[in-house]
């Protein structure tokens, strides 16, 4: 089940805070930190450094859900499981972790509610801390040969002149980026589902996973939302002697904020 | 290693954090235990400001307000009401308090991303969002001392007399129905240096205990501040403290542990504007308190060398002799001139108000070429030309700062001591 191609995810299913239920901290403003596109807000639980914590997740219809995201959690030891106890296909089940992130992928199944139970934290006995559990199902997976995915940040630098006329220099973080997606000779059936993603990019921004790793506890990948900009320059034929194909470019930006 | 040490290299990485904490619902209407970091959406940081304004006279000091710029493209900046807003389920977006840290990452060994802190503004969310269609929301954050202006000062219902610090000490106490009205907008506890003047029946004139608190400051020569761990100071206008900072720049070579700093001298004033000679303070109806001085023409006095400079100033929380000290103490802090400094600087984040620092600089004569034809030919002016400017070694106190978070170039006005 393992995907190492690049990856996107339909956006994420939680969208309404009545539909989580948190064993702590279950007011709506602490839920919408669950949900909200930047990690970093993470909903701290009050008072179960020593007991488990429940995320229960009742979306009210019958989605088909398919991956599981946690990001920027302190846990060490959960589980998972949808529709009251059931096991997923892969099953969830970490324990010894250090915190961090998790993907998860299992066959699609349409759930009514999923349980996470957080049993253990990193360092032991803390409160539970997670950033953001997107409930989600893949929309489409890079074909083989896509060439690559860059990173390209966009580097703020500003240089003072002293008085002497030296110059000083300040590196300011790198806080603007853009992915830039590039796939090299692309087969004409596949620009449809490439078409089709550009569609969904276009109501909703959508989960990139750079490289989707479901070992538990070692995941090196980027997950963002991201918003396309332009999806549209994907159609450069070439024929070199090795093959022939369409090239296919376009950039994504972090599409940041809440649902 | 200290921010001294980082701010001197030629080479340097800044870090820029914008925090708040929202309010909670609940009848004490607290703020959340722990700072939430919004620094990924701000798109324009703002300049802060601290000290005395540029043109002050006596008592006047600078009250903050910041403008920053955020992404607002999903609306997260709404008022409570909208679900996709930060304070969704919270009370108003009013009072949020915001905190803005900046400094830099430590160099030693390679960048290793260790925060050495330099400055650091408390505010609070005071005037309305002003919203705009091209995906950005700019906020308003007034320094924490705003707060004090939203409370009328006859909230206080003691209103015996006292020394002036203990009348400020009653304002930050203030209570209503036994809750704190000032405690939850402050991290730590409050520093009030103890005052000279006794005043008499505070509060009873309808002003807000800001206006209050600023009057006392004036009278004191002591000025209100928020310290960079978030307590309310009030503190003296009188340089402190040893020398933290010398400012070198221009021809001189650069100093061995403070760098060169300055990128221009962009002011000086001998400070004769600023001379008070002749203080009438109206304590009662009609009735003053007088500090003058006599003097004859040619005596090379203040009045002699400058006129007579009058500052009046009203205050009915004063008895005779205490508008007298008051009247006193402004004759012998201003009948005479001190020189002033503004400089721009390199990013120098962590000095504070009527801190003690050093300035030397030297003028790099200007090239012919940009004043040829102002000069007469055959007369040798240009060859020992030797800078227009020469500050050497004055000792001052930092009136005022300026640090743009956009650039990291600062502002100082300095006042020699």
């Amino acid at each position: 089940m393992t995907a190492q191609n690049p990856q996107f995810l339909y956006a994420n299913d939680f969208q309404d805070t009545a539909h989580l239920t948190v064993s702590s901290n279950n007011s709506t403003a602490f839920k919408a930190r669950l949900f909200d596109k930047r990690p970093k807000f993470q909903h701290v639980t009050t008072g179960q450094t020593g007991s488990n914590a429940t995320y229960v997740y009742a979306p009210g219809d019958s989605p088909s859900i398919s991956s599981l995201i946690i990001l920027n959690c302190n846990w060490a030891a959960f589980t998972a499981t949808y529709n009251s106890g059931t096991a997923f296909s892969t099953a969830i089940s970490v324990s010894g972790a250090t915190g961090g992130d998790f993907y998860f992928e299992f066959n699609a199944v349409t759930i009514t509610d999923i349980t996470i139970t957080v049993t253990a934290t990193s360092p032991a006995g803390a409160e539970k801390r997670v950033g953001q559990i997107i409930f989600s199902r893949n929309l489409y997976t890079f074909p083989e040969n896509a060439s690559a995915i860059t990173i390209n940040p966009s580097p703020q630098q500003v240089i003072l002149t002293l008085s002497s006329g030296r110059k000083v220099i300040y590196n300011i973080d790198t806080s603007l980026y853009q992915y830039e997606a590039s796939l090299t000779l692309v087969a004409e059936s596949e620009l449809d589902n490439i078409t089709d993603l550009l569609d969904e990019a276009d109501i909703n921004a959508v989960f990139f996973i750079t490289r989707p790793d479901t070992t538990a506890g070692s995941w090196d990948g980027v997950c963002d939302h991201v918003i396309i900009e332009n999806g549209r320059e994907i159609r450069n034929f070439s024929g070199p002697f090795f093959g022939a194909g369409y090239d296919v470019r376009f950039v994504m930006s972090p599409a940041g904020g809440t649902p | 290693m200290s921010i001294s040490t980082e701010i001197v290299r030629s080479v340097c990485r800044p870090y820029r954090k914008l925090e708040m904490k929202r309010r909670l619902k609940g009848a004490t209407a607290t703020y959340e235990a722990d700072w939430v970091d919004i620094t990924d959406y701000v798109i324009d940081w703002p300049t802060i400001e601290r000290g005395v304004s540029d043109d002050h006279v006596v008592g006047d000091f600078i009250l903050p307000k910041l403008s920053v710029t955020l992404e607002n493209r999903r609306r997260a900046f709404e008022d409570y009401q909208s679900p996709f807003s930060l304070w969704y389920g919270l009370p108003t977006r009013y009072l949020t308090m915001f905190k803005i840290t900046h400094g830099l990452y430590a160099a030693a060994d390679g960048y290793d991303n260790t925060e050495v802190q330099g400055g650091t503004f408390y505010g609070v969310l005071f005037d309305e969002p002003v919203y705009s269609d091209d995906n950005t929301i700019k906020i308003s954050i007034g320094d924490v001392l705003q707060v004090f202006k939203l409370y009328a000062a006859d909230l206080m219902t003691d209103t015996s007399s006292g020394l002036t610090s203990a009348i400020v000490q009653r304002f930050i106490d203030l209570a209503l129905n036994g809750v704190s009205v000032f405690d939850k907008f402050f991290q730590i506890a409050e520093s009030i240096t103890s005052g000279a003047i006794t005043v008499t029946s505070p509060a009873t004139d309808g002003k807000t205990i800001f206006e209050k608190i600023a009057e006392y400051s004036t009278v004191e020569g002591y000025m209100p501040e928020v310290s960079a761990s978030g307590g309310f100071e009030w503190k003296a206008r009188s340089a402190n403290g040893a020398v933290v900072w010398e400012f070198v720049g221009g021809a001189l070579s650069p100093d061995p542990v403070y760098g060169e700093s300055i990128m221009s001298i962009d002011q000086i004033e001998d400070g004769s504007n600023y001379i008070f000679n002749s203080v009438n303070i109206e304590y009662a109806d009609d009735t003053y308190a007088k500090a003058t001085r006599s003097w004859t023409p040619g005596d090379s006095s203040s009045y002699d060398l400058y006129g007579e400079r009058l500052f009046d100033y009203v205050l009915h929380d004063l008895n005779q002799d205490n508008a007298t000290s008051f009247a006193e103490q402004i004759l012998s802090n201003n009948n005479a001139p001190h020189r002033r400094y503004k400089l721009t600087t390199r990013y120098i984040p962590h000095l504070n108000t009527f801190e003690r620092v050093k300035v030397r600089y030297e003028g790099i004569p200007s090239n012919y070429d940009s004043v040829f034809g102002q000069a007469r030919f055959g007369v040798n002016r240009f060859t020992e030309a030797n800078g227009p400017i020469k500050i050497n070694n004055r000792e001052c106190k930092i009136l005022s700062q300026r640090v743009d978070l956009n650039t990291f170039a600062c502002e100082f006005y300095l006042q020699e001591v």
